[in-house]
């Protein structure tokens, strides 16, 4: 048998398993609305770990990250800082978002604001920016799945036809099961993830270099200003980096599919005991730096970063391993790209068609249109992956800068009482728009800040300003830990 | 160079242990505020 046969073999295999979970996971079980978006709010610790590993972990985390370490340097290791300070953050604000979604029977981001603000209109734009910020996230899945499988295959299979299948079995999966499917199959993606990061970046520097140290000192050695800011970069030095990690982490849990996950939670008191434990597993993600940062010394003059740690894991280990890690790396990219679609179908169905265009619909039809809208959300994002050719890392960025504008309404909300809608709504209306323009017009870094981060404090700016200037609209937070 | 990382790795990774431990030093302070005025509630 061929290398290219084995390895193929082995990643047919994985994702067939990882697949056929999915599918088994809704067995037994009435779809409604509620099972399908949050798994019927019974998730223990070990599964919201697993859904929320699942989600976070993607295929930015295995191809993005170790391509930023060999083309950046420095400046991708804000990854490790802004990933941390995500769960500091959750471990306040998410029991307190629970207990207002179990309270309101929410199951969706806008929920919260249509909640909280009382306005549908807030809450549809707040479902239309999640959805338009969802698309790059979900193309930069796609992108990895064509990558994965296409290297990880010695390129005996093409990145459209890999991104075809793995569409066809992941909306078939959330079709059928929602968001249990997606827990389920993260359960063999976060094994396989752990086994493959840290095989790859223990082995890596061992057979080439010797050890981890005898790697970085021999890149130190080549590239001295590489491991240091602004690494290999220009433009991203120290208050990028600052600027940077405090708008992705504040931002982390303003994703739809993030904040959506939380209501699948048994209780608050799972969320806080999740934040303890997630930094934690943010430890495997040094091991794919550290084949990133061989790469650089072992493949130069890659003209894709984001091949980096495929090409090194192709030319150092044998093809049932490339196998594994193609395996691994096509259900990090299909888990995510599974939840995405599951958000942004329900967000479509329950936040944006329902409340604007048809008030009678009844949970049942509601849950039927978000199951279409799977079908049709599959196929617009594999078509915008066929034609992209962004870089994983400046996808991940931009989806960041709009959904960290539902920042200052969600935190504000809960523990601000002067607040108003109008002041939201203008806030969030400035902060969408400087960060569409700034990103757009390839305007980041701006002062050597991060734009999004930027559109940020406009939005605080304006939403504090705003609320103090028009009356209180009587709407306090209704919950209080 | 530290434990034959750049110091920048190093120190961000003690931190992400670090962050962990003081989560969990303060889910422990949360959880004891929690029960007397559970037990004051019932």
């Amino acid at each position: 048998m061929s290398s290219a046969t084995i390895s193929l073999l082995t990643i047919l295999i994985i994702v067939a398993i990882g697949a056929a979970i999915g599918f088994l996971a809704g067995v037994h079980r009435k779809m409604d609305l509620e099972q399908w978006t949050v798994g019927g709010r019974g998730f223990g610790v070990v599964f919201v770990f697993l859904l929320m590993a699942g989600e976070v972990y993607t295929t930015f985390a295995f191809l993005g990250a170790s391509g930023w370490a060999y083309s950046r340097g420095g400046p991708t290791l804000y990854v490790l800082a802004y990933l941390t300070l995500a769960y500091v953050v959750s471990f306040f604000i998410l029991p307190q978002i629970w207990v207002l979604g179990r309270t309101h029977g929410m199951q969706t981001q806008s929920d919260f604001f249509s909640v909280r603000y009382g306005n549908k209109y807030l809450a549809g734009f707040v479902c239309l920016v999640g959805i338009v910020c969802f698309i790059p996230y979900l193309q930069l899945q796609l992108t990895g799945v064509g990558i994965i499988v296409s290297v990880a295959s010695y390129d005996s299979v093409g990145r459209t036809p890999a991104m075809v299948v793995a569409v066809v079995l992941l909306v078939s999966f959330v079709f059928a099961s929602g968001v249990r499917a997606v827990a389920w199959v993260s359960v063999v993606k976060d094994a396989l993830m752990v086994f493959a990061s840290l095989t790859i970046g223990i082995g890596v520097p061992m057979i080439h270099f010797g050890g981890i140290g005898p790697m970085f000192t021999a890149l130190a050695h080549v590239r001295p200003a590489h491991l240091t800011m602004p690494g290999a970069t220009t433009s991203l030095g120290h208050s990028w980096f600052i600027s940077t990690v405090l708008l992705t982490s504040l931002g982390f849990y303003m994703w739809p599919h993030a904040f959506a996950a939380t209501f699948t939670a048994r209780s608050a008191d799972t969320l806080r005991r999740n934040a303890v434990v997630m930094p934690l597993y943010g430890l495997t993600l040094v091991f794919i730096f550290f084949a990133g940062f061989a790469a650089v010394l072992l493949v130069p003059g890659l003209a894709n970063g984001d091949l980096a740690m495929l090409t090194v894991v192709r030319d150092s280990f044998p093809p049932w391993f490339l196998g594994v890690v193609g395996g691994a790396g096509a259900l990090t990219a299909m888990v995510p790209a599974a939840i995405f679609i599951l958000t942004a179908a329900t967000l479509f169905a329950k936040n944006l068609y329902r409340p604007l265009f048809a008030p009678g619909m009844t949970d049942d039809q509601v849950a039927k249109l978000a199951r279409s809208m799977v079908i049709v959300l599959g196929v617009i994002s594999l078509v915008l992956a066929i034609y992209s050719s962004t870089t994983l890392v400046s996808l991940l960025l931009t989806g960041y800068a709009g959904v960290s504008q539902f920042f200052p309404g969600v935190v504000l909300g809960l523990y601000w009482k002067r607040i108003t809608t109008s002041g939201v709504f203008a806030g969030m209306v400035a902060g969408v728009a400087a960060a569409l323009f700034l990103m757009l017009s390839h305007r980041d870094p701006v002062f050597g800040l991060s734009a999004g981060f930027l559109a940020l404090c406009l939005n605080f700016l304006v939403t504090v300003v705003a609320s103090l200037i028009t009356p209180a609209d009587g709407r306090t937070a209704p919950v209080q830990i | 160079m530290l434990f034959g990382m750049p110091f920048n790795l190093f120190w961000l990774i003690c931190w992400i242990v670090l962050s962990a431990a003081c989560l969990a030093a303060a889910y422990r302070l949360e959880t004891a505020r929690d029960k007397p005025a559970a037990a004051a509630d019932e």
